[in-house]
């Protein structure tokens, strides 16, 4: 779902749409979200009720941003050998999630759009944001900058682009597109340089929460 | 009062209630021992004995010594309240063979807006290092602590209550946070006879909260030992700080610390030190994974009772460290200039408190794996400390330890 992989090849199928996002040195700014929005109505695919893991490891979310569409419930596992209480204060989705280790005891619903930021209420260095949408296509670019609609349905579209990477003025960025009956790209260049991921923590032996 | 029936109830109470969770998931429970092997190039007794040495380990110490026996229990009470008890043995014949070196509660509710909110509640470390980011409060880069850490390990702990509040960024776009603490305390009054009488010293072992030391100049066995957490003026001390954390890896720190002694009153064993600093502190995460590291304190400890209130005699302190580290894998190394002075400003005539030294460290460590870790140490603390010769010793001395420890931690 989230992935396009490797370079855009020359062979491109039918209705695909291909997005590049680099930062402002030309470099690929990976872990971008971006969604396409038709302008006018397509037949969308068939929602079906998803659900998606957002996983915690090191002591940090991974992935520490994730797109997903509204009605999806999100799965915040804990594969850390520390307990995590993951919270959220965005009005999007209010919640707080007790103390625990491995799975939770159920997923949250995320039925509104917006942006979530969740958090752990013990390790304060960890962070990650939630990207919800009602476009179906959408996702996060990989490390080389590209992401990929397959089996997008012709028409015009407003593509935007996220990254919690950026001062808020400079979060989103628009353009639209025009998907044929073969194959479209689209590319963003970011206009300033991409802060730090925020980083796990590998060394088991610190514990300055 | 000898130290606070409050804080040793406080951590009976959450080490019964570690014991009788169920749930033990939500609990963790670390131990760890350390034991060295150490050679010693050096004129001086360490301070641990009641010499002037600044190291732990002084002239005779050669040999196969324990670094420490660490104990920590951590986990939930009830859903947004944690306890946290950390026990240490150094081996050295303190008065209790194990004790306490923390031992609180912290109470953090849930955040519902861009604001945190946390209290802290017992005996804690003030926020000061950036280098002690271990549990058991233990250097992460070495294994002695930086001049400034290792004073804060001998003679500093927060009894009391500490709250802090963070504007946190991340909701607002920003990629920092924003932290004000402060502090009220008390069992604080000794603070400052170490540095008085033997000036900054570079070492790891922590004074536990019922811990001794012997009186470093004093060469009289019938003088009893230093006791370092005691209240004597009944009157609150109080810290306020600031802390920016910049991309969740860089931290830059304020603090403003006064115990608030009045120097006036006495006690049967210790009198009151009036001990006021101020702490600076930045911690930057690098490329290579590089961390740099740069502390500060300065301020003064006075005793004694004077007509202005101030103190009969003053001494002023400051110290700063530099500090690089890098980790490659298991592997770290890092290296630490550190300065240390301290001069007496009123009444030198009774006790001249005067150091001024310097200090090299270079340490190995190695992580075997998540259980055992092998570090390797060398210091080098070199200058003066006049107050050397009230026992007889030449206020000039160079002090080299060499140390290889073997950690295993469960």
């Amino acid at each position: 779902m989230l992935l396009g992989l490797a370079l855009a090849g020359p062979a491109a199928s039918a209705n695909e749409l291909t997005v590049n996002v680099s930062d402002n040195q030309g470099q690929p700014a990976r872990n971008v979200v971006v969604v396409a929005t038709p302008k006018a109505p397509v037949s969308a695919p068939a929602r079906s009720p998803t659900m998606v893991e957002m996983d915690q490891v090191d002591r940090q979310f991974a992935p520490y941003v994730l797109a997903i569409q509204t009605g999806t419930r999100v799965l915040f596992s804990n594969n850390d050998s520390v307990a995590h209480q993951v919270y959220s204060f965005s009005p999007p989705k209010r919640f707080e999630l007790a103390l625990y280790h491995g799975k939770p005891r159920e997923p949250v619903l995320f039925d509104k759009p917006g942006i979530v930021t969740v958090g752990c209420n013990i390790h304060d260095n960890m962070i990650g944001y939630l990207y919800i949408t009602e476009s179906p296509w959408f996702g996060t670019t990989a490390s080389d900058g590209v992401w990929k609609a397959r089996d997008i349905p012709a028409g015009e579209y407003e593509l935007q682009v996220w990254t919690p990477l950026l001062p808020p003025h400079e979060w989103l960025q628009t353009q639209s597109v025009v998907v044929g009956e073969t194959s479209a790209r689209a590319s963003f260049k970011l206009k300033r340089g991409l802060r730090p991921e925020p980083v796990p923590i590998k060394d088991k032996r610190v514990r300055d929460y | 009062m000898r130290l606070s029936c409050f804080a040793l109830a406080i951590s009976a109470w959450t080490l019964s209630q570690s014991a009788l969770a169920q749930d033990a998931g939500s609990h963790e429970l670390t131990a760890q021992i350390d034991v060295r092997a150490v050679a010693v190039d050096s004129p001086l007794d360490s301070f641990a004995e009641g010499g002037t040495g600044q190291l732990r380990f002084g002239r005779d110490d050669d040999g196969i010594r324990l670094g420490s026996v660490m104990i920590d229990a951590a986990g939930e009470l009830i859903e947004t309240v944690r306890y946290n008890v950390t026990a240490r043995a150094t081996g050295d014949g303190d008065q209790n063979p194990i004790d306490l070196t923390e031992a609180y509660l912290e109470w953090r509710p849930y955040p519902s807006n861009w604001l945190r909110w946390k209290t802290r509640v017992g005996a804690f470390y003030a926020p000061i290092s950036l280098e002690n980011r271990t549990v058991g409060w233990d250097s992460l880069y070495s294994i002695s602590s930086s001049a400034i850490n290792t004073w804060l390990g001998e003679e500093l702990r927060t009894i009391g209550l500490e709250t802090s509040l963070t504007a946190l960024g991340a909701t607002a776009g920003r990629n920092f946070d924003v932290s004000v603490v402060g502090s009220v305390y008390a069992w604080n009054d000794p603070a400052g006879i170490l540095l008085f009488q033997r000036g900054w010293g570079i070492h790891d072992r922590q004074t536990a909260l019922f811990g001794e030391l012997p009186r470093p100049i004093v060469m009289n066995p019938s003088i009893p030992n230093i006791e370092f957490f005691d209240e004597v003026d009944h009157r609150m001390g109080y810290y306020a700080g600031l802390e920016a954390k910049i991309s969740g890896r860089h931290v830059l720190r304020a603090l403003h610390y006064d115990n608030r002694g009045d120097t006036s009153k006495r006690h049967a064993r210790e009198p009151t030190w009036l001990t006021r600093f101020d702490a600076l502190g930045a911690r930057l995460e690098l490329p290579h994974a590089i961390t740099a590291i740069s502390q500060y304190m300065r301020g003064d400890t006075a005793v004694g009772p004077s007509v202005d209130g101030r103190g009969l005699i003053i001494v002023d302190f400051d110290s700063w460290f530099v500090l690089l580290s890098q980790q490659y894998g298991p592997h770290r190394i890092t290296a630490r200039y550190d300065r240390m002075e301290t001069e007496t400003v009123r009444n030198a005539r009774f006790f001249d408190s005067n150091q001024d030294a310097d200090a090299w460290t270079a340490a190995y460590l190695f992580d075997l794996n998540d259980h055992c870790q092998l570090a390797a140490e060398a210091i080098q603390l070199s200058g003066s400390l006049r107050q050397r010769a009230e026992v007889g010793l030449p206020a000039s001395a160079t002090e080299r330890l060499l140390q290889l420890a073997f950690r295993y931690k469960y």
